[in-house]
């Protein structure tokens, strides 16, 4: 089969067609022109089976659970335990926003929720406490691409159910990286400080008032603790993971935080599902676009391409990352991936790399381009909730990209990063 | 042809409403089945059969029905920076492009997924009886909905007249 189907999904994408149309126009052009309309029926049933998944049924219920916790008053509490733990530090409110957005990493598997649910407490308090507003959507955006790293990850359950790789495992890569990034976001938001003279509390809060807001953050932190404990010992495949966390959260949010009201589900839920099904589908049009890729023998091309660039690692892997970022300027995180992995994994593969890394590398690279302009999903939130431009929270995210930048390289070139954990744990 | 479009706009947010209850519905009873599945098998260790096949169908619907929404909305994800480069006449006449394009594809799709319907009318869903053609149908069901709602779009840009201005200009 000629590989024309794969031009007609380029031009159309960037034509503006919607990702699954454009997938699935790409393949009806190629069998035409083929000449082999056969094939066209082959298209709804790989659409179909596609989503016929029940690893698949994690995403649904993850972004569930994230909805859930944030309507159940969690996120406020997740704050306020970490304004205890950082709020004294220079930059005080702009550290409590990254530490929030690990917490918060635990129990939502999606940057934009991160984002909006951050960002719309955080970034009026940062700016009454003196901080500039396009800094304050800077960081909060700059930290909620830890949303996806450290697990649940949606963009993970996509990768691994496309790549075939065990999510658990993937789950536990993510979770070193998603750490040193929070880790190098608050340095750099420490060197800005001191730079920038922020505010900062200046009474370090007592061991009694840590203990207090311990105590009110303590049943929703529990939540990460089921998610992750029940994958990583093997008691929970990653979809009851999920679906216990939404019994989790609802029982939560109704009568420990009691601000879950039995009349938000209906707007939960339908958002929910929407929101689900978006990603559903392109995941659906995927199937019957690499039914395609499969016929055209593509991935076998790239594979023999590829060593006559360069048959050093070292340069492959620096160009994949060139080619990530590139592709996550424009296109979001899950359509990216499921176009991408398919046809460069077998190659790189071939070069002995370890696939549970690549697996690592791709996710978090295209995670981090949900902020990188000049379409990115958080930058677009984080504009949306606070009215500043995207181009100027772009420039004020200069810093923070240096660090995004800096853990890819760290993720790409040092495997133990990412393979540590689950090696420990026994999932690889 | 603007009494035409004013009944689609009419139909497709009718269709787009019940599409949206039906989504909100379908993600209670995936969280009630996944969930009643964990807690046979844990707690009450006698497991379910029909809780991942039921699971898994109520996905497929979900996927279907909620991104009839999102295509309503136009939420759909897509690469914006060449329409929004475009003079206003020039997105007009592209997003009528990409409109034909949507109808095209979503009928083949519709047309393949509808036979695909009727041959699955003599398989039978594993742990229970319900033939597969109530799974199936989705992907018509759904394929026929995006061309309902890309002619909305693209009679809109050739009319001038929207949703907003309730199809009088």
């Amino acid at each position: 089969m000629s590989p024309i189907f794969g031009m007609v999904l380029l031009v159309l994408i960037a034509l503006g067609v919607p990702v699954v149309f454009a997938l699935l126009a790409g393949p009806i052009v190629g069998f035409i022109a083929d000449d082999k309309m056969i094939f066209l029926q082959t298209l709804p049933r790989r659409f179909y089976s596609g989503i016929d998944s029940f690893p698949l049924l994690a995403i649904p219920l993850f972004i569930l659970a994230g909805n859930l916790m944030n309507t159940g008053g969690i996120t406020v509490r997740l704050v306020d335990f970490a304004k205890v733990l950082v709020g004294h530090l220079r930059g005080g409110l702009a550290q409590v926003n990254i530490v929030s957005s690990v917490l918060f990493a635990g129990l939502s598997g999606s940057a934009v929720a991160d984002t909006s649910a951050l960002g719309s407490m955080l970034v009026p308090a940062m700016e009454r406490d003196g901080y500039t507003k396009k800094f304050a959507v800077a960081v909060t955006a700059a930290s909620s691409v830890i949303g996806p790293i450290i697990p649940p990850s949606i963009i993970m359950i996509v990768y691994a159910y496309v790549m075939n790789v065990s999510v658990s495992a993937l789950f536990a890569a993510g979770i070193l990286p998603g750490l040193a990034m929070a880790g190098g976001l608050m340095a750099v938001t420490s060197y800005l400080g001191k730079k920038r003279a922020f505010p900062r509390n200046e009474r370090r809060a007592t061991v009694r008032e840590v203990g207090s807001a311990f105590k009110h953050a303590f049943i929703p932190l529990l939540t990460p603790v089921i998610i992750l404990g029940g994958i990583v010992s093997g008691i929970f495949t990653p979809t009851e993971a999920a679906g216990s966390a939404v019994i989790y959260a609802i029982l939560v949010g109704l009568f420990f935080t009691k601000s879950l009201k039995l009349s938000h589900l209906p707007k939960i839920l339908t958002e929910t599902g929407v929101t689900s099904a978006s990603i559903l589908i392109v995941v659906g049009a995927a199937a019957a676009f690499g039914y395609a890729t499969t016929l055209s023998q593509l991935p076998v091309r790239v594979a023999e391409f590829l060593p006559e660039i360069s048959s050093n690692v070292i340069v492959i892997l620096l160009l994949l990352n060139l080619l990530l970022l590139f592709t996550g300027m424009f296109l979001d995180s899950g359509p990216a991936i499921i176009i991408l992995a398919p046809l460069l994994g077998p190659a790189l593969v071939n070069y002995g790399i370890d696939p549970l890394h690549l697996a690592a590398i791709m996710s978090i690279n295209l995670t981090i381009g949900l902020a990188t302009p000049p379409l990115g999903l958080v930058l677009f939130v984080g504009s949306s909730i606070s009215n500043v431009p995207v181009s100027a929270i772009a420039r004020e995210m200069l810093p923070f990209y240096l660090v995004h930048f800096t853990v890819i390289l760290a993720v790409t070139y040092v495997p133990a990063l990412s393979l540590t954990v689950p090696r420990l744990l026994g999932l690889y | 042809m603007k009494a035409v479009l004013k009944n689609l706009i009419a139909f497709n947010s009718r269709v787009a409403t019940f599409a949206l209850v039906a989504s909100g519905l379908l993600v209670a009873l995936i969280a009630i089945v996944v969930a009643a599945g964990v807690f046979w098998r844990y707690v009450l260790n006698d497991s379910l059969s029909w809780t991942e096949e039921v699971s898994r169908y109520l996905l497929i619907w979900l996927a279907a029905i909620g991104s009839i929404v999102a295509m309503h909305r136009r939420e759909l994800v897509a690469i914006d920076l060449l329409p929004d480069a475009l003079s206003s006449g020039g997105r007009r006449a592209l997003r009528v492009l990409i409109s034909l394009i949507v109808i095209g594809t979503s009928t083949v799709v519709a047309f393949y997924g509808w036979s695909l319907a009727v041959n699955a009318w003599g398989q039978s869903a594993s742990t229970f009886p319900m033939p597969l053609f109530f799974v199936t149908a989705a992907i018509p069901v759904a394929a026929g909905a995006y061309v309902l709602m890309a002619l909305e779009q693209a009679l809109t840009e050739t009319t001038k007249c929207d949703r907003a201005k309730g199809a009088v200009e």
